[in-house]
């Protein structure tokens, strides 16, 4: 029996009910048809390309008797119906399928894709109230999950738009994690501090929602962490903005230029560098690879972190810190981008010991040269002078000069500079691991054991020597003066680990996919 | 180790700079009460690195005793270092105080910090044992002092940096392959490889880098430039 809504569709006709010849008869009908008319408003409104598509599907332009009312109605209504449909008047779409009979509502039922015909269910329980159920009901038969969902986006429409706040969130919840992010991006600022306090408030998904809204908000994020880099202690304060956005995690970092009087900052040229640099990593579902939001990088000459900018440093160096760039830094495509890493909370990877090392790069201090024998004897040189003997009634101090000037010679015969050489000679590396392996711990251990005075001396003098053996990393965070200066996945490992917190599912993970 | 020759009397002034991103700083002046110093630099740009000894002239070394005299009655001060900065410490008495390379210490440490960094570079007028980057025709190192000095060329290199309107557009860069070690003596210079690909006429700066010079105590990691000049290749 063919259901017929009561209520008045898109276009006003005479009877009650009409009943199509050609649908009644049973016969095998295209999967649509367009009249010459409609597809002429057609072509009109989108264009050949759009009707050469149609056509590839199978339509078929249907030539009628002309003259009849029914026909013409047929004409007019096919003509709204395509027109809606490109452009995406969805609730025009709803009233339309309507008018059409039960065969041909099934049969532009499935010329629509899935998320389309959500938009339907919804537009049309939203606007066509006590009479969706005809059209609704197709799509159920057809597609029950877009029918679930466009109720559920009707519930959540409707809420939104009467100021309904704690109602509007808890309908979201009822959404998966992608549209609930693709939703909230839709509404205004205003909109979500009003949902943020009704996801507090409601407490729904035992707080899932609010995690949803404040990342799609903005989370500001500030660190604060002191490094040991070749014997001297540095602040690194990171500071940022993320937000989730239906494909990407931005982070977004105020970088607030003062330049020097007569200093002009090349700012869209640095943003460039650091774009360049950094833009390249996705956070990837490892569960799921499909899902994956990509990890943008925003730098913005805003608020955030104080830079002053001067065209040469005093000495003429050049070489930028985290708070000072050089217009005539001839490494700024590296440099900068370096200091960007510092901007994030990003500790150094240059001349840290391995423990450090091991702590801030996620992994093995790097491999040594394999020169077995030269590091051995270098390694059980600094050893034994380290532990020469302290003689009776000989001041500490005097043995500890004593160890000093031989573990000197040892390195002096070795050609081993004696700071700030760390990492980029494999040797001195080699020199580290054949100590720790020789004697169960590292060098480091040693020199503090053996060289023990706490004064500028002696304090000076370890930091120069230990500072011979530890560990640069390549990366961009690393040693910049070298070739090889690339992002790492442990150094976006956070931003994954932010919608790992966010999606509260999945294994998610960077990963360098563009 | 500071090194200290000057006997018993305590140094007016003791500056070092050290660290910050590669090549960092070892750099320090000691300021002895009758005027005279002892510098060693390994990281300049257009100033020698090696050793430096002499007498501070009469006019800086008023300033300096000033701006010093002002620092000994006044609580030392330690300032936080941004990351990639090198450290500056001076030590006037008893006391130190440490600040980034860049940092503008508070009044008194302020008139002290200028004129330590004013001086690692106009003192280096007084080579005892030091070497300097030539750039007039192709670009070398020659040895500059009466004393000679020990060097390591082994993992140098040299790098050139074509330069339009003040940006660094295009980079070259060669190692040495120079001798592991020798002794460079008054009169020594050394032809550094300089195969660029840049045009005649074009603006190039010239930087040597990782090279290794002997203190007396430890091989020093060293730096020169970039500095500017009449290249060719």
């Amino acid at each position: 029996m063919e259901q017929r809504a009561q209520k008045p569709t898109s276009v006003p006709r005479p009877g009650p009910l009409r009943q199509r010849p050609s649908a009644a008869a049973g016969r095998v009908e295209p999967p649509t048809r367009m009249t010459p008319a409609a597809l002429a408003s057609l072509q009109r409104r989108a264009g050949n390309r759009a009707v050469n598509a149609l056509v590839a599907q199978g339509l078929t332009v249907q030539r009628e008797p002309p003259g009849t009312d029914e026909q013409q109605r047929i004409e007019r209504l096919e003509a709204s119906y395509a027109n809606a449909v490109v452009d995406k008047n969805w609730r025009q779409v709803a009233r339309d399928l309507n008018g059409f009979n039960d065969t041909e509502l099934a049969d532009k039922m499935a010329l629509l894709l899935h998320d389309q015909l959500v938009q339907v269910d919804s537009e049309a329980r939203q606007t066509m109230i006590g009479w969706h159920e005809r059209v609704t009901g197709a799509i159920a038969r057809f597609d029950a999950e877009a029918d679930r969902v466009g109720d559920l986006t009707a519930r959540y429409e409707t809420a939104i738009k009467g100021k309904q706040w704690d109602e509007a969130i808890v309908q979201l919840n009822g959404f998966n994690d992608t549209d609930i992010v693709a939703k909230l991006n839709e509404l205004s600022a205003d909109v979500l501090q009003h949902m943020s306090s009704a996801a507090k408030d409601t407490k729904v998904g035992d707080g899932r929602m609010a995690r949803y809204v404040n990342a799609v908000t903005g989370v500001e994020v500030k660190s604060k962490n002191d490094e040991q880099v070749g014997g001297s202690v540095y602040t690194v304060q990171g500071r940022y903005t993320y937000t989730v956005a239906p494909t990407a995690i931005r982070i977004s970092v105020g970088m607030d230029f003062k330049p020097d009087q007569g200093v002009t900052v090349p700012v869209d040229e640095w943003f460039g560098f650091i774009r360049d640099t950094w833009n390249h990593f996705s956070a990837v579902n490892q569960d799921n690879p499909a899902e994956k939001y990509a990890i943008e990088f925003v730098p913005m000459a805003a608020s955030g972190h104080d830079i002053q900018v001067s065209k040469h440093s005093d000495d003429g160096s050049n070489r930028a810190n985290a708070g000072h760039y050089y217009t005539e830094d001839n490494r700024l495509s590296v440099s900068v981008p370096h200091e960007f890493g510092h901007l994030i909370g990003l500790e150094d990877e240059y001349e840290r010991d391995a423990a450090d090392y091991q702590r801030v790069a996620g992994g093995s201090a790097p491999a040594g040269s394999g020169e077995a024998a030269a590091a051995t004897t270098i390694a059980t040189g600094i050893h034994d002078s380290l532990y020469d003997k302290e003689n009776l009634f000989e001041l500490h101090r005097t043995a500890e000069r004593r160890r000093m000037n031989a573990v000197n010679k040892v390195l002096a015969d070795q050609h081993v500079a004696a700071k700030w050489q760390a990492g980029r000679t494999p040797l001195t590396r080699e020199v580290s691991i054949r100590y720790a392996a020789t004697y169960g711990h590292e060098m480091s251990v040693d020199f503090r054991d053996r060289v023990d005075t706490d004064n500028d001396e002696f304090n000076n003098w370890r930091e120069q020597v230990l500072g011979t053996f530890q560990v640069t990393s390549t990366s961009i965070m690393g040693d910049m003066t070298d070739h090889v200066h690339a992002v790492e996945p442990r150094h976006v490992r956070a931003f994954a680990g932010y919608i790992q917190q966010i999606m509260g599912r999945g294994n998610w993970a960077p990963q360098q996919d563009h | 180790m500071t090194f200290w020759p000057f006997g018993r009397h305590r140094p007016v002034l003791v500056y070092r700079r050290q660290g910050g991103a590669p090549p960092p700083d070892h750099e320090t002046l000691t300021v002895a009460d009758d005027g005279r110093f002892d510098l060693w630099r390994t990281v300049a740009a257009t100033s020698p690195i090696g050793r430096f000894r002499g007498q501070v002239p009469a006019e800086d070394r008023a300033i300096l005793e000033e701006a010093a005299g002002g620092c000994r009655r006044a609580q030392p001060v330690h300032l936080p270092l941004p990351p990639d900065a090198a450290r500056e410490t001076v030590i006037v008495g008893r006391a130190s105080s440490t600040w980034a390379e860049d940092a503008e210490p508070p009044p008194p440490f302020a008139d002290l910090a200028s004129v330590a960094r004013r001086l690692i570079k106009e003192l280096t007028v007084f080579p005892e044992a030091a070497v300097a980057l030539r750039l007039a025709g192709t670009p070398s190192l020659a040895q500059l002092g009466s004393d000679e000095i020990d060097l390591d060329l082994s993992g140098a290199s040299v790098r050139a940096v074509r330069w339009e309107v003040g940006r660094a557009v295009e980079t070259w860069e060669e190692p040495v392959r120079g001798p592991r070690s020798l002794r460079a003596n008054a009169g020594w210079s050394y032809q550094l490889p300089f195969g660029h690909p840049f045009a005649p006429g074009d603006q190039v700066s010239v930087a040597v880098d990782d090279f290794l010079a002997f203190d007396g105590e430890f091989w020093r990691s060293c730096s020169l430039g970039p500095a500017q000049g009449d290249v060719r290749q």
